[in-house]
């Protein structure tokens, strides 16, 4: 077992199998929020669904309305269970945070990472993420 | 963060829900980007505008902090509408999309908002001056204010832009203060003659993939670079990266030189970009390289009337082909423009349809059926296939005349 320590964003503690990519990515164009699939083209991970996983990615892009469409996983329980970024864009940190006050879900989030977590964690491995104390345990 | 008496009574409570609510997230919001306080802004511009990208709960949210009482309290526009504005019957949104489009627009009017229903703003609706602290979401307003205006703004994002609106403040992060707006990335352009136009878009697109937020600043532009050259290449910056501010030296207002665009920060990174790169890029916005096309959708960012004239002026008195069809999107200010020019009535004539106050990423147009999207816009180029579900083939304005002539693009 292996312990990672970042920057707590937002609360909670999950544990769930993890979904990695080394790309920057966007919610507007970047997921179907129906179904929590991803439908960017252009990115490592088109096909695959980040619904209840701990989405691990360095850093978000592209439109701003990005709050909007993680609202709307929370409402249709399709949103990824955490996520954990080398640094947070406020439209990500909003769209937890907003699925918070909405929903009253909570999507744990870790940033500023001590450890590059790209070559320590894979896709599939199961990880635990305390968005409180800002640890990463795989 | 800092609260003042007044903020901490509207965090009570005290001033009612929606302004408790709003301070809770902007609160939130400004600790997680370590501020030390809230500022005043001049104005604000909101993204949850379309159903298409607000979905339900962005229809709930919207009406929710409607009904919570929710007022905007400094000049708040808005993004363009999910649907055609004039008559979206026409265009053949679904009835169930309307239904959700209209509530969304109720419930922001209900707020106070200012109904622009464009992606422009700064052309003439909303324009902010040199240093005037903005709380814009559409990122490629954010990255044109900041880059051509000097005006400063951080990338806000769906509902926490309707909390700024609220409260008329926003958090001192980012943009907002002089130390953050230096450049980090020096970007030489070796093309020693003006852009085509279609180069802007591409110019865009490159540096947002290669800077991702990083700010770039971008040496060696020539020529007479028009409003619309900056429109698209900030769009398609902001759109295949997070580029919320490019010192174009000579243009930006903080970069009348390399040095002051990059003050005390040291030149760390360099980026050479040739012509030759700009090809590349080229082949990259695009999905398919050439065939038959069956839609050619211009205006992303919105086209302006010096846009629409010079789509006129290629079509040179010819028809759009049968088999294609051609729109042009505009806000009500350039429609009204080329109305009374004249220019509306012979666009038309010769099949071309001017959608009002959208665009093809944000309004249905899967009815439709299109296969191929052609267009000049480098934002477009990023999101078509996921939001338009066609192919894209990214060309300059001149060739999508062509092809809209045509019905058929070929290399």
């Amino acid at each position: 077992m292996k312990k990672i320590i970042g920057r707590g964003i937002l609360d909670g503690k999950v544990k769930a199998e993890a979904i990695v990519s080394s790309q920057p990515f966007g919610f507007f164009g970047g997921v179907d929020p129906s179904t929590g699939v991803i439908i960017d083209r252009r990115h490592e991970l088109f096909g695959q669904s980040i619904k209840g996983k701990v989405f691990i990615y360095p850093q978000g892009r592209g439109s701003t309305v990005g709050a909007a469409i993680m609202l709307e996983l929370a409402r249709t329980g399709c949103a990824p269970a955490a996520i954990v970024n080398m640094e947070i864009e406020t439209i990500t940190a909003a769209g937890g945070l907003l699925a918070k006050k909405f929903y009253g879900l909570d999507i744990p989030m870790v940033d500023q990472l001590q450890e590059d977590p790209f070559n320590l964690i894979k896709t599939g491995d199961i990880v635990e993420v305390n968005g409180t104390t800002g640890e990463i345990i795989f | 963060m800092y609260l003042t008496d007044e903020e901490k009574q509207i965090l009570d409570g005290q001033k009612g829900e929606a302004p408790q609510l709003a301070m809770e997230i902007l609160k939130k919001i400004g600790e997680i980007n370590g501020a030390k306080r809230l500022i005043p802004i001049k104005s604000v511009h909101l993204v949850l505008h379309a159903y298409k990208s607000a979905f339900d709960a962005g229809v709930d949210a919207a009406e929710k902090i409607a009904e919570m009482g929710g007022r905007f309290t400094v000049p708040t526009t808005i993004d363009p509408y999910g649907m055609d504005a004039e008559n979206w019957r026409a265009a053949r949104t679904p009835e169930s999309y309307a239904v959700q489009q209209i509530r969304l627009a109720n419930a922001v009017m209900k707020m106070g908002v200012i109904p622009v229903w464009t992606c422009t703003p700064y052309y003439g609706f909303n324009l902010p001056k040199f240093g005037d602290h903005i709380a814009w979401s559409e990122s490629s307003a954010v990255a044109y204010a900041n880059t051509v205006l000097g005006a400063r703004t951080n990338r806000q994002t769906a509902i926490v832009d309707i909390c700024c609106g609220i409260l008329g403040k926003t958090p001192e992060t980012g943009m907002h203060l002089k130390e953050n707006r230096y450049g980090e990335v020096l970007i030489q352009l070796k093309i020693d003659r003006e852009f085509k136009s279609w180069e802007y878009s591409a110019l865009g697109y490159l540096l947002g993939k290669k800077l991702g937020s990083k700010i770039g600043v971008v040496n060696g532009m020539k020529g007479n670079v028009k409003n619309e050259n900056l429109k698209s290449l900030c769009a398609a910056a902001a759109a295949s990266g997070s580029v919320t501010l490019l010192h174009i030296v000579g243009i930006t207002p903080e970069a009348r030189s390399i040095e002051e665009a990059f003050g005390n920060n040291e030149i760390k990174e360099e980026l050479i970009i040739t012509e030759e790169d700009l090809l590349n890029t080229r082949d990259d916005m695009c999905t398919v390289k050439e065939g038959k096309v069956d839609f050619v959708a211009l205006g992303c960012p919105q086209y302006t009337i010096n846009e629409i004239v010079r789509v006129y002026e290629l079509l040179n008195g010819r028809k759009v082909h049968p088999e294609t069809a051609f729109w042009i999107y505009a806000n009500s200010y350039a429609i009204d423009l080329a109305e009374k020019m004249g220019i509306r009535k012979k666009l038309e004539d010769a099949g071309v349809v001017i959608r009002a106050e959208t665009c093809m990423i944000i309004s249905p147009i899967s009815e439709w059926g299109f296969k191929t999207l052609m267009t000049d816009s480098g934002k477009c180029s990023y999101y078509g296939p996921a939001e338009c579900g066609t192919e894209i083939i990214f060309a300059s304005v001149e060739e999508c005349v062509e092809a809209a002539v045509s019905g058929r693009y070929v290399r």
